[in-house]
Formats: C-alpha cells, sequence, structure tokens
C-alpha cells in the first residue's frame, strides 16, 4: 500500500540521511528502528509531505505522494517527534480547530473532539492551554491530532516518548487495534514497542535500511547464534575485540556480555534471543 | 560567570551572518545620510560634518537602532525558551540572574558594535572618496563623532535595549519588544512635536527617550557658528534627560534581573465554553469521516482567518497597541504646527492633514513587525510539521494570516479616525463624516500593499530579523526617496500621490488618478501574493532554494495564472500612468523634472538678465474656465511699449507647458527660434521695434488642468478656491524672470549653475535702479478683463468689477482697472460667502468659505481698520476696491493691487480661544494690505534689499494692524515668535547671513523675521509719528515711480531723518550689521518703602557681532534697553498680558547693570525687553519673578 523507492536525500554537509530507502509497506502496523541520525525522521517527514527527498519515488494507495502531496495530507495522520502549540489555545479549541482543518463535518465536530480527548484523558484538562501541558499531556493531545479524523497512513514518531507506563501501554493497544486497511507506521528507539505490536519492521542505519522483514522471522534467524557469559571487567576489552558483542549489561553487579556467533565461544553459553539482541546485531552494539 | 555568559552571547551574535549583513546596512545608512543628506543640509551656514549634523544624524539614527535591540537584545533570553533549551542552561550551575545579566550585557555590545558602523558611515561619507567637492567640510576630529556615539548611541541602545529587553523577558514574548519599539517611537514623536508647544518645555527631558528634543531644545537658539564647532555640552536639562533615562534603563534591567522567572506558568487556554461536551466512555480511537469537498479550502479559510484575526486583536499587546494609535493620534492632533503660536481649530480637514508622515511611520512600524509575527508564527509555536501536514491549501495559511494583518489595519486607522472624531466632538467643531470615510480608506490603502511587501520578504528570508531588517531597508529607502530624491511614486513601492485635503477644493479627481496607481501596487500585490504562496513555508525544507524546487514542481496553472495576469496588470497600468502623468503630462509629477525645466529655463533666458526688454503697458485677458472637463480658455491682447533709448531686434515669448496654442502673434514679428522644451518661442521684429514704438502680442491658449499628477496643488483649478497668477494663463512676456530659476544652492552646485541665480546690484550701484524687484522693466498695467465661469462661482481679476451677467450655465465677471495697477496680479474664483463694508469711500468685501466663518466679522472689523490708517499715515489708497479672498489650501497669503488671496488655513481656520494666542490672520490682512503700499505702490529696485523693502516694511504694517487692534502685547507676543523662527529658518537656510538692508529674497529668515523686530524696536524708539512720517516721505518720493526705483539706502536715509542722534547708531546696529544680543534680568529684589515698593533688578547685557568668517565676537554695548515691572497676571496668562506696573528706557553699556524702580501695587516680576527690540538668542531669562 505504501511503496517507497530508492529514497535518497543529502543534506548539506554531505550527510546523507536516506541513501537509496526503499520500503513496500502493507496495511498494518509497521516498526521502524534505528539509532538517533539513522534517518528515521527524516523518513517520516519525507512521506509526511513535509520534505522533498533528491530523488525516489513515493507511492500511497493511487496517490503518488511526492507529486500531490495534497493527495496525501487529505489521508495523513501525522504526529511528528518534537513539536509545540499555539500558546495559550486549550485543548477544547485547538483540537476542534485541526479536526475542522481536517474535513470534520461540523455535524460531527463536539463528539469527535469530545471523545478522542476522552480517548487520551484529556477531557478533564479540555479547558486548559495545551501550551501549559506537561511533556506527557502535550504528547498525549498530539496522539489525538494525529488520530482525527479517518486517516489511512498513520505515522507517529516517537509516539510514547515521556508517557508513563500505564499510558504507554493503553496507547500501544490502542495503535494495535486500528483498522486493517491503515498504515500505520511507529518510528521509535523502543525496541519492545516494536517486537510487541508490529509484525513487520525495518532498521535503519545511517541512511539505509539495514534489514526489514516480518518482525518473528527476523529474531528466529538468531536462534542459536546468541551466546552468554559473565566476566571480570578487566576481560572486557579482550572480549569486545574477540567477538561480535550484542549487549554488555549488569546482572547484579556482574557484568554479563552477549555475542553473536555461528558457533560456541569458549566459555560461553547459549542464551535465548532477545529482541534486543536483533536490534544490535543490524546496528552494532554500543560498548 | 556574568562575563562569561556575556562574551558567549557576543560571540554568538558576532558570528552570525546576518550581524554583519545588518552591521553594513547601518554603516551604509550613515554614509548615505551624511554623504547626501549632509551635503543637502550643509551649504551656506553649517559644514556637513559639524558636530551639530554628527549629533542629529546620531540620534535620528537611534530611532533605527530600535531594529538593532529589537533583534539582537529583546530575544536574548526570550530564543532559549523559543528554541527550548532554557533547561539545559539551567541544569548549569549558573544563577538565573547571571545568565539574564549576561545575556544583556553581550547582546547590548554588540547592537553597540552594530552601530558603531553608523559612525564609520558618517566618517567615510564626510571625508572618504565620494565627497563632493562643492559642500563644505570641517577637518576631521575624532571627538566629534564618538561625543555623539557616547551620549545618543550608547545611551539610547542601552535604554531602548532595557525597555525591550525587559518587556520580551519578563514577559517571555518577543511581541512585547514590538509593543516596546512603538512606545519608543510614540514617545519619540510626542516629545518632537511638543517641542512645538512652550507650555511643555520643561517637561521634554522626561518623555524624550532618544535625547533627540532635549538636544533640539538647547541648540535651538545657537548660530550657524555655534552649531559648526560645538557639541552639546553635558549638562543643564540634556544632563537631566540622559542621566534620567540611563536611570530609568538601569531600573529596567534590575527590575528584569531581579523577576525574572524562568518557569512555565499555568495559564488557563481562552476556552469556549459553549460547547455541550458529552463526555462518553471512549475504548476505541474514534472514527470520523473525513469530508474534504471543492468546498473545503473556503471554509479553511474562513476558520483560519478567524482563528489569525482573534489571535491578534484579542492579545494584550495589540490592545495596548490600539491605545498607542489612539494616544499617537491625540499627540499628533494636539500639536498641531501652530502657526505663530496659534493652532488651526480642529477642523476634520486639519485633523486628517496633520496625519502625516509620523502616523505612515507608526502604521508601517506596526505592519513590519505583525508580518513577522504572523508568517513565523506556527514556527515560533513549533506547531509547524503538525499544521503543515494538514489536508490545507497553503494559499489558506498566507490569505487567513493576510487578512488578520489588514484586519490590524483596519482596526489601528479605525482607532485613529476615531480618537479624532472625539477630538472634535470634544472642541464642538463640525464633523464631515464623509471626508473621514474617503480620506482614512484613501490613506489606509498603502499599508495594505506595504503588508503584503512586508509578507512576501518573511517569506523569502530565513528568519523573521532578517525580514524585519528588509522592511527597514524598504523604509529607509522610501523615507529617502519621498524626502531627499523626489523618487516618482512608480518607482517607490506602495505608494500613491497624495494631497492635503481642503475644504474648499474637492480632492475626489486626484483621489481618482491616484487610485490608479493603488490599481498598480495591487497589481503588483498579486504577483507576490502567489510568490508567497507557492514559496510558503510548507515543512521542513525551508531554504529558499529548496522551496524554490517545491514551487517549480507544486505552482499549479491557477497560481502561474494568476501570477501572469497580475504581471501584465502592473506593467499596463504602470505603463498607461507613465505615459499619462509623465510622457504626455506637461508638469511632470517629479521634481526632477521641473528642475530640468529651470536649468533649461535658465540656460535660454539668463543671457537676457538685465538687459532691457518692451515694457508690457495693458493686458486684455478673456478667460473661461469649465470645472467638470478641467480646462479652460484664455484669449487677448498684451501691449508692448519700447521705453528703452534702442531698437529691440527680438522679443520672447513664453506659453505655460499645459496650454495649446490656437493662435499666438506678435505685432510685426516672425517666430525665429523655439525652444519647446520649455514653451518658449524667440520673435524677431521685421522691423524692429524703435524707441516709442508700440506693438500688440494677441494670443489664444487652450489649458488642461485635467492631469493630476503627484501631490500638485497649486495653481490649478479647484472646485472652489480657485488661485492663479496671471502668468499661468497668458504668455510670459518678461525676459529672465528669477522666480522661474533654480534656487537651491546645492542643486545648482549639481547643475553647474553659477552661484546666484540673479545678478543683483548692491545698494549703491546706479544701474539696479533700472529694474524693479517684480517685473524687471514692467510694472504697472491697464487691465481689462472678462471672466467667464460656471454658475454658482464668483471669479476676480484686476481692478475693478464693472459688470456681471448670466448666460445658460455660465456666469460673467467683467473687470477694469481705473488706476493702473500692478502686474502681480490673480486669477480667483470660487463659492464664497461674502462680507461687505466701506471705509473713506473704498468698498471692501471678504470672500470666504461658507464654513469658515470664525473669524471673519473679526477679519472685516480689522481690515477696515487699517486700510485708513494706512492711506493715512503712508499715502492715499488709489483704488475704489479692495478685497480680500480665501484660496484652496496653504498658510501663505499674497497681495495684488486692491486684492489680497488667503491661504485656506492662513486665520480664517485658527484657533484664538486663548488669551496667549497671536491672531495670525489679523497679522497677514495687515501684512498684505501694506504690501499694496509696500511692493505695489512702491515697487523696489532690483538691488539687495529690495526684499526688505518690501516684507520688512509689511511686517511693519501687519504689527501696527495689531497694535491697533489689541495692543502692544500681541505685538510682543507675535515678535517672541518670530524670534524663534529667524533662529530656526536662519540655521535650516542654504543662504548665508547678511545685514537687513542687502537681504535678497533668499534669506527671507532675514527680511521677515529678523525685520519684524528691528523695525517695530525703531518705531519704540523714535516714536510712530516720526517712523509714519519717514515712511510717507519714502512714499511720496517713490510711489508708482517709472523705470527708477528706489533701494534701501533710500528708506535708511528718511529714516535716520527722523531719527534722534542718540539712535542712529541702533539703526545702524539694525539694519547694516549682524548682531546678537544676549540679554536678561539675573536677580530681582524687593522691599516695601512706605506704601510703595522698591524693586532693584540686575541686568545682563553682552552684544555679540558676525564677522564675515563667521566667528562670533563680543563687541562693546551702549544699548538703549527697555526695562517693565509687572503685575500678578503675568503667572496667570502670559507675559505679555501682564499690567505693567512701570516702564523706563535705559541707556546701558555695562555687562552687570542695576536699574531701581518704585511701584505702587505689588509687583510680580521684571522683564528687560519686553516688547524684543533687540535680536537674541534667549528671550525666556529676559523675565525674573520675585521670590
Amino acid at each position: 500500500m505504501l511503496e517507497i523507492k530508492n529514497l535518497t536525500k543529502t543534506y548539506a554537509g554531505d550527510v546523507k540521511a536516506l541513501d537509496d530507502v526503499s520500503l513496500d509497506i502493507p496495511p498494518g502496523m509497521f516498526g521502524l528502528l534505528g539509532p538517533n541520525g539513522a534517518g528515521k525522521s527524516t523518513l517520516m517527514r519525507t512521506v509526511a509531505t513535509l520534505q522533498l527527498p533528491d530523488s525516489g519515488t513515493i507511492q500511497f494507495g493511487d496517490v503518488d505522494v511526492l507529486a500531490e502531496p495534497a493527495g496525501l495530507r487529505s489521508k495523513l495522520g501525522y504526529l511528528p517527534q518534537d513539536f509545540g502549540v499555539y500558546p495559550g489555545v486549550s485543548a477544547w479549541d485547538l483540537l476542534s480547530h485541526f479536526a475542522t482543518l481536517k474535513g470534520v463535518p461540523k455535524a460531527r465536530l463536539q463528539e469527535t473532539v469530545s471523545d478522542m480527548l476522552e480517548l487520551v484523558h484529556l477531557f478533564d484538562k479540555r479547558h486548559k492551554a495545551v501550551s501549559t501541558y506537561s511533556g506527557g499531556m502535550l504528547q498525549r493531545f498530539g496522539i489525538a491530532q494525529a488520530l482525527l479524523g479517518d486517516p489511512t497512513l498513520i505515522i507517529v514518531d516517537e509516539p510514547t516518548a515521556g508517557l508513563d507506563p500505564t499510558e504507554r501501554h493503553r496507547f500501544n493497544n490502542l495503535l494495535a487495534e486500528i483498522g486493517e486497511n491503515v498504515v500505520v507506521i511507529l518510528s521509535t528507539h523502543i525496541v519492545d514497542d516494536v517486537a510487541d505490536l508490529c509484525p513487520l519492521m525495518a532498521v535503519m542505519k545511517s541512511g539505509k535500511i539495514a534489514a526489514q522483514g516480518e518482525t518473528k522471522e527476523l529474531r528466529s534467524a538468531l536462534d542459536g547464534k546468541v551466546w552468554r557469559r559473565e566476566l571480570a571487567k578487566s576481560e572486557l576489552d579482550a572480549t569486545t575485540r574477540d567477538h561480535q558483542v550484542l549487549l554488555t549489561r549488569f546482572v547484579g553487579g556482574v557484568p554479563v556480555v552477549d555475542v553473536f556467533a555461528d558457533e560456541q565461544p569458549r566459555d560461553f553459553e547459549l542464551a535465548e534471543p532477545e529482541f534486543e539482541h536483533l536490534y544490535f546485531s543490524i546496528v552494532g552494539a554500543e560498548v | 560567570m556574568t562575563l562569561s555568559i556575556a562574551r558567549y552571547e557576543l560571540w554568538r551574535l558576532l558570528r552570525s551572518k546576518q550581524f554583519w549583513f545588518t552591521a553594513t546596512v547601518f554603516g551604509t545608512l550613515g554614509f548615505v545620510m551624511m554623504n547626501y543628506s549632509g551635503a543637502l543640509l550643509g551649504g551656506g551656514n553649517i559644514s556637513v560634518n559639524s558636530p551639530h549634523n554628527i549629533q542629529l544624524f546620531t540620534a535620528a539614527l537611534t530611532l533605527f537602532g530600535i531594529f538593532l535591540v529589537a533583534s539582537m537584545v529583546a530575544p536574548a533570553v526570550t530564543r532559549d525558551f523559543e528554541l527550548d533549551i532554557w533547561q539545559v542552561v539551567f541544569s548549569y550551575p549558573i544563577s538565573w540572574r547571571q545568565y539574564v545579566a549576561g545575556k544583556f550585557m553581550g547582546s547590548l555590545v554588540a547592537a553597540w558594535i552594530a552601530f558603531a558602523f553608523v559612525i564609520a558611515g558618517f566618517v567615510a561619507g564626510a571625508h572618504g572618496p565620494l565627497v563632493r567637492e562643492t559642500v563644505r567640510i570641517n577637518p576631521f576630529d575624532l571627538w566629534h563623532y564618538a561625543y555623539p556615539f557616547l551620549v545618543f548611541g550608547l545611551v539610547n541602545l542601552f535604554v531602548m535595549g532595557a525597555l525591550l529587553f525587559a518587556l520580551a523577558t519578563l514577559s517571555r514574548r518577543v511581541i512585547w519588544a514590538y509593543v516596546g519599539s512603538l512606545l519608543l517611537f510614540i514617545l519619540w514623536s510626542v516629545s518632537y512635536e511638543i517641542l512645538n508647544d512652550e507650555r511643555f518645555e520643561p517637561w521634554v527631558w522626561v518623555f524624550d527617550a532618544m535625547g533627540y528634543s532635549s538636544y533640539e531644545l538647547v541648540i535651538r537658539y545657537w548660530t550657524p557658528f555655534e552649531l559648526d564647532t560645538r557639541l552639546i555640552p553635558l549638562r543643564g536639562d540634556f544632563l537631566l534627560n540622559r542621566a534620567f533615562w540611563v536611570l530609568v534603563g538601569g531600573l529596567l534591567v534590575a527590575l528584569t534581573v531581579w523577576r525574572f522567572d524562568p518557569y512555565p506558568r499555568s495559564q488557563r487556554g481562552r476556552g469556549s465554553d459553549r460547547e455541550s461536551a458529552i463526555r462518553r466512555n471512549v475504548r476505541h480511537i474514534p472514527v470520523t469521516p473525513q469530508v474534504l469537498t471543492s468546498a473545503t479550502p473556503l471554509r479553511q479559510f474562513r476558520l483560519r482567518a478567524r482563528f489569525e484575526v482573534l489571535r491578534v486583536m484579542r492579545s494584550v499587546p495589540f490592545l495596548l497597541l490600539v491605545v498607542f494609535a489612539i494616544w499617537n493620534t491625540i499627540a499628533i492632533a494636539r500639536m498641531i504646527d501652530p502657526v505663530f503660536g496659534s493652532p488651526p481649530l480642529p477642523l476634520t480637514r486639519v485633523l486628517i492633514n496633520a496625519l502625516g508622515q509620523s502616523f505612515w511611520l507608526f502604521v508601517t512600524i506596526i505592519v513590519v513587525f505583525y508580518a513577522a509575527e504572523l508568517v513565523w508564527r506556527e514556527r515560533q509555536s513549533r506547531v509547524d510539521q503538525i499544521v503543515d501536514s494538514l489536508p490545507v491549501p497553503s494559499w489558506v495559511f498566507f490569505g487567513s494570516k493576510l487578512a488578520a494583518m489588514w484586519g490590524v489595519i483596519g482596526v489601528v486607522v479605525l482607532a485613529c479616525a476615531a480618537a479624532l472624531v472625539a477630538i472634535q466632538l470634544a472642541s464642538g467643531t463640525p464633523v464631515v463624516w464623509s471626508l473621514y470615510v474617503s480620506e482614512l480608506a484613501f490613506r489606509a490603502l498603502p499599508f495594505l500593499w506595504i503588508g503584503v511587501l512586508a509578507f512576501f520578504f518573511q517569506v523569502l528570508s530565513p528568519n523573521k530579523f532578517l525580514g524585519m531588517l528588509f522592511m527597514l531597508i524598504y523604509l529607509g529607502l522610501s523615507l529617502a526617496g519621498s524626502t531627499i530624491f523626489d523618487t516618482a511614486n512608480f518607482l517607490v513601492f506602495g505608494t500613491h500621490p497624495s494631497t492635503d485635503v481642503s475644504g474648499l477644493a474637492s480632492q475626489t479627481m486626484r483621489r481618482l488618478e491616484a487610485l490608479e496607481y493603488d490599481a498598480y501596487w495591487a497589481a503588483l500585490c498579486l504577483v507576490l501574493a502567489v510568490l508567497c504562496q507557492v514559496l510558503w513555508r510548507r515543512g521542513t525544507d525551508e531554504g529558499l532554494g529548496q522551496r524554490l524546487r517545491v514551487a517549480r514542481q507544486g505552482a499549479g496553472r491557477l497560481a502561474l495564472g494568476t501570477a501572469l495576469a497580475g504581471l501584465v496588470a502592473f506593467v499596463g497600468i504602470g505603463f498607461a500612468l507613465h505615459r499619462e502623468d509623465v510622457t504626455n503630462n506637461p508638469i511632470p509629477p517629479s521634481e526632477n523634472r521641473e528642475e530640468a525645466w529651470q536649468v533649461r529655463y535658465e540656460e535660454v533666458m539668463r543671457p537676457l538678465e538685465n538687459l532691457p526688454t518692451p515694457v508690457i503697458t495693458s493686458v486684455k485677458l478673456d478667460f473661461d474656465t469649465y470645472i467638470e472637463t478641467l480646462s479652460a480658455e484664455s484669449r487677448g491682447q498684451i501691449v508692448l511699449e519700447n521705453r528703452h533709448d534702442a531698437p529691440f531686434e527680438d522679443v520672447m515669448v513664453g506659453v505655460p507647458m499645459i496650454a495649446r496654442v490656437n493662435r499666438l502673434a506678435v505685432e510685426g514679428a516672425e517666430v525665429a527660434e523655439e525652444f519647446p522644451e520649455i514653451g518658449f518661442t524667440r520673435h524677431r521684429f521685421e522691423p524692429p521695434m524703435a524707441p516709442g514704438e508700440i506693438r500688440r502680442v494677441d494670443y489664444d491658449l487652450e489649458l488642461d488642468f485635467s492631469n493630476y499628477p503627484g501631490g500638485q496643488a497649486n495653481g490649478r483649478l479647484e472646485t472652489s478656491g480657485t488661485a492663479m497668477y496671471l502668468f499661468e494663463v497668458i504668455p510670459d512676456l518678461f525676459g529672465y524672470n528669477v522666480i522661474n530659476a533654480l534656487s537651491d544652492p546645492n542643486k545648482r552646485r549639481q547643475y553647474g549653475l553659477p552661484e546666484n541665480r540673479a545678478e543683483i546690484a548692491a545698494p549703491d550701484e546706479e544701474w539696479g535702479r533700472r529694474f524693479n524687484a517684480l517685473f524687471g522693466v514692467s510694472n504697472t498695467i491697464d487691465f481689462e478683463g472678462t471672466y467667464g465661469v460656471d454658475l454658482g462661482q464668483t471669479a476676480f481679476l484686476g481692478g475693478e468689477l464693472t459688470r456681471t451677467w448670466e448666460e445658460g450655465e455660465r456666469a460673467y465677471f467683467h473687470y477694469k482697472s481705473k488706476a493702473p495697477i500692478s502686474l502681480a496680479l490673480t486669477v480667483q474664483q470660487g463659492e464664497y460667502t461674502t462680507l461687505r463694508d466701506t471705509v473713506d469711500g473704498v468698498a471692501l468685501a471678504l470672500h470666504h468659505h461658507p464654513a469658515d466663518d470664525y473669524h471673519a466679522q473679526t477679519f472685516m472689523e480689522h481690515f477696515k481698520a487699517s486700510v485708513p490708517y494706512y492711506s493715512r499715515e503712508f499715502g492715499r489708497y488709489p483704488y475704489e476696491e479692495f478685497r480680500i479672498i480665501q484660496k484652496a489650501g496653504g498658510i501663505g497669503a499674497n497681495s495684488n493691487s486692491g486684492q489680497l488671496t488667503f491661504g485656506e488655513f492662513a486665520g480664517f481656520v485658527s484657533n484664538l480661544s486663548k488669551d496667549t494666542s497671536v491672531d495670525w490672520g489679523t497679522h497677514v490682512i495687515g501684512h498684505e494690505a501694506g504690501h499694496n503700499w509696500w511692493g505695489i505702490m512702491v515697487t523696489s529696485a532690483k538691488a539687495e534689499g529690495a526684499f526688505m523693502l518690501q516684507e520688512t516694511l509689511a511686517q511693519y504694517a501687519g504689527m501696527i494692524l495689531l497694535e491697533k487692534s489689541y495692543g502692544r502685547g500681541m505685538v510682543g507676543r507675535f515678535l517672541r515668535h518670530s524670534l524663534k523662527q529667524y533662529h530656526t529658518d536662519r540655521n535650516a537656510s542654504n543662504f548665508e547671513e547678511v545685514p537687513l538692508y542687502r537681504s535678497r529674497q533668499e534669506t527671507d529668515y532675514v527680511h521677515y523675521w529678523k525685520g519684524a523686530p528691528i523695525i517695530y524696536g525703531i518705531k519704540e524708539m523714535i516714536g510712530e509719528a516720526a517712523m509714519n512720517q519717514a515712511l510717507a516721505d519714502y512714499f511720496s518720493d517713490w510711489a508708482f515711480s517709472v523705470g527708477r526705483y528706489p533701494t534701501s539706502l533710500d528708506l535708511l536715509a528718511h529714516l535716520r531723518a527722523q531719527t534722534p542722534a542718540e539712535y542712529q547708531d541702533t539703526i545702524s546696529d539694525g539694519f547694516q550689521r549682524i548682531l546678537m544680543h544676549d540679554l536678561s534680568v539675573t536677580e530681582v529684589e524687593v522691599a516695601p518703602e512706605g506704601n510703595r515698593f522698591r524693586v532693584d533688578a540686575t541686568l545682563r547685557t553682552r552684544k555679540l557681532e558676525r564677522t564675515p568668517e563667521g566667528d562670533e565676537t563680543p563687541v562693546a554695548i551702549n544699548e538703549p534697553l527697555q526695562v517693565v515691572v509687572v503685575d500678578d497676571e503675568i503667572n496667570r496668562s502670559d507675559r505679555y498680558n501682564a499690567a505693567i506696573l512701570a516702564e523706563r528706557r535705559l541707556w546701558v553699556d555695562e555687562e552687570q547693570s542695576v536699574v531701581t524702580f518704585y511701584v505702587d501695587e505689588e509687583p510680580t516680576a521684571v522683564i528687560v525687553d519686553p516688547y524684543h527690540n533687540f535680536i537674541e538668542r534667549n528671550v525666556d531669562d529676559n523675565v525674573r519673578r520675585f521670590e
């Protein structure tokens, strides 16, 4: 449904934000992972008609997004990674404003706004200026405006940033039940969210798609290839040098290292692959 | 810590390209100001880079410095909140206070550095390679540049910076800084305006945040020599002003540092509580179908427009701005330039005319700020990504913001209108609603176009301050264009030709013409609007290159078509306008073209200067005007006589540039050469015109007044109040007439013309007596004429009215001179109310605009008093009629034989309600009626001093009438203003000062404003009878003299003959030297002695003489000073209304002297020289009250 082909974008200073990115995204939840600066937000903004690529095409259904951005905007729900609001405007007024602009008919405006505010648990605070909301409340307001109407392409960039665990789960659950004909792109660096929600995913690294496919399949590729051991701090350098380290963490104050290898390295034991292992096997571990 | 924050802030600003760009713009501003305006202002009396000019320019440019502080200082802290990095900032171990103080210091120093470029620009402008050789330049003196930078530059930027910084930082919204900017602007214009009203003088230092008006106040009476050499001393009111505002600035900074609180404030949204929200349990994402049809954009536009407009109008800054607009308007209206201390009544037309440049600037500044605010609103609040991805066409965003901007303009203009109407209602003057509607709508139009331009700049520029800077450049250029360069309206974006409104003449025709210019700019605005729309920032590709790419890809046919249509209309209208107003217009709307005419005229005609020409002895004129078509026909005959002793080979004949010539025949002559570019032809006499011979010139001209280009309001056919000189409607046969030549000495230098436009004889050179100062060899004529006008109009020509009749829709007036009249003849017509009276067999008439009857009766009484007095004292009035006619517009007046033309605002609409007002109208009646004796019956020779003989004596006539009508106090009041005017005009003049008896046309400040106190002072000393005897003797020698004319030496001889020996030196001082007196009462004591009071007053007397080198040196004194003791009426009214308890004129020959009086009543003050017999710079210290 959303076909992205050969997108390339170079910023001033020869920073390649997108390097020949191609993705084919069917309806449903699609997870986009990657470290900071990998080009996720550039890709999101490009799809959301806020930026033009240097080359490449984007097709959403029968809309050529780059040629007729207006065609996409009428189907889009977009939550930017970082946003603000007009100062001094209440949540009710602002959401009504956005809803009207999105084409929500007057007759259904009140009901839509009221339901949406209730959905994101802001109904009680609807008269307060959104500009005075706390980070989490503002994020919820952002989610509400992105979901207004009947968008068939929902792009949410780091939607759960700043939300407390309860709200995060609620939001994830909401996303999960979005209709079948809707493409939802969830860009995040919370690896578990993708694991839990998205049947399909891609990982970006340095402007490129480093891996894409079904989440389950990608993970199962790691079966029998993740190995773990506890070690002393002094051994860390040597281990990093000799192995492809996926993850280093402390368990009960003792460093535990997980490495990737086709065969069992010495002193390592087989470990159950976690979703994080998948992520780090693609983008490289932080040491 | 504070210092390192300051250093960082400074460094951050200095690293930005924008800083250097801004600095360069300011440097250029300084350069242009010094190099161009300096050369224009300087000249005869002051050097281009005189300390005065440098100080004035520095102070004036600090007003532009508001931009520097608004863009650098004001947002220094607010910026960190907008970028949301404040939390990071405060995670470092710095205190808020250090942070705020550091930010202020750093950014202020940056603004100072940028402003220093102005000074560098001055230096380059005055001493650089592009300096004109023809201007006067003082040698380079660093202190002359550094001092103004210190006392104006640094201080003003500090004060302005502190205010804007405090407002922006404490409110954390930059818009408050804009409000502050307007406050500063208003303080500036108010403090400048109140200079016109001396009641406010003691308070100027409080209002004057920039020191500009305090400066003006201190240097007001400085001589050109002082202005050229001295810097303003840092003491007195000026020091007070600077110190006060530095203190205010310091307190504001302290307040900001103290009250600053970085944490977000809770704020309730302005919720519409109308919604009856039904709350229900929602478990799933509610889905509402989006309905997007072709009607949606319009709905979105209405919503956005409402949203934008309400966001602006409901904001506190906007409400404040409206309050400012009202305040500004009231200030403007309250301080309309009074004419000699009496302001005009607040009539609708007067108030509308008062909304001049300061109003234009005020609204334009609002436009500049709101354009920045509106265009950048989404980005500033970081809601842009959400809004930009909504299914809304870009034109909706642009359009709704423009609607908000235009709404702002509309509200501000309405607020001004409301303020003006309120002033009128309060003062009970009639409100002319139709004029408010049409004129304010007309005057608001340019703001709409400027609004689009401001948007366009904001759309183009990468940030709002750069966009504002572009507008600043536009402002500078357009101000320079209209005030210095006289740029045609085609070339100054958004402007249309405008004229003052008149109560007599309808402006409709001119406005309709001017609206063509609005159509022209509207067409360009359409193009700009399309560009704004396609280049609108949509998304995060904000670079102009990227947006151009998007635009190329996204611009639809509609946009392209609209832009193309706009462009075609713009070029088409522009072309048509150019053809109509420039190419096909004989009198183009530009001074440059007029100058070209003048220069060519001088080239062709100057060789004839001071050569005899045939004398005009009689004129016949049949004149018909048609208001509907704005056309006229002029037919008749001019009779020439050769009174010279040799034959004339040829004669030059000119016709008005707007004339179509049906017939122009010089008897016995053929056209030998044509100069169509100036409308002249050389006719060769065949045979030559012999001495004593008479020849006739027959003419038949059609005049087309229908073209009303830029701002020409003079001498045109009006719906009422038309006044045209005779030679605007008949052929010109004078030879070289100096009036037609270019006067401004700087421009003469530019065009390579000789320094003086006329070669004038010295008073003692005999050859000058062969020509008169007005018309060369011609002077009085026999006149006969018929004037046909549309029914309802009354028409006036020279001579006596012999017959009137009507034919269909036309009325005819036949005039014939029974005694010869002057060639100075004004053709006038209009719809009038007439007052009539008779005195000594002379029929008096006063024709005025029906609505302007405020003082008509009084004027008639005074007119009636003047004619017999002059007849008795100077010489007999020779005509049977004497009339005054009000014309449309103007504050001036002129005099013809038996007919005086009064400018619309020359007294008829003065506000004389206060007992301290000067009745300017009565003075003008006396002055102009007096010209019938001094100028018309006695015409002076074309020699230096000619204008003293005309104007100083007319001033005398005016003052005598004031004295007879009101008493000496009124004359004293008049003379006080006269002295002020003398100082002001002299310092602004391009012409070097000369002694009164050698005054030329160009040194008008000498023969009008210095002449008045001198001539009245002599009268006070020698007495009215002696004075008038001298004048009567002079009159009887020279009245109606033909072929030989008097010089100032003749008058002086008669004057000296009537003057006792003791005052002979005083006459020399007044007429033949350039002197300045400094008289004051330094101490007074009063003590009761019996039932009387003894008064001792200490006088200080100084006298300075201006040497030819421009230096001023004290000279010995021996002055007949008048000293008076007055009662306490001086405290209730003014010094001129106070009763005089004792009066004495005594000779003073020492700098310090004591004079003693005994008075019966309790005295209140002592005044030296109460009626201003001496030329003084400061007359305020002439009074001293008892403790």
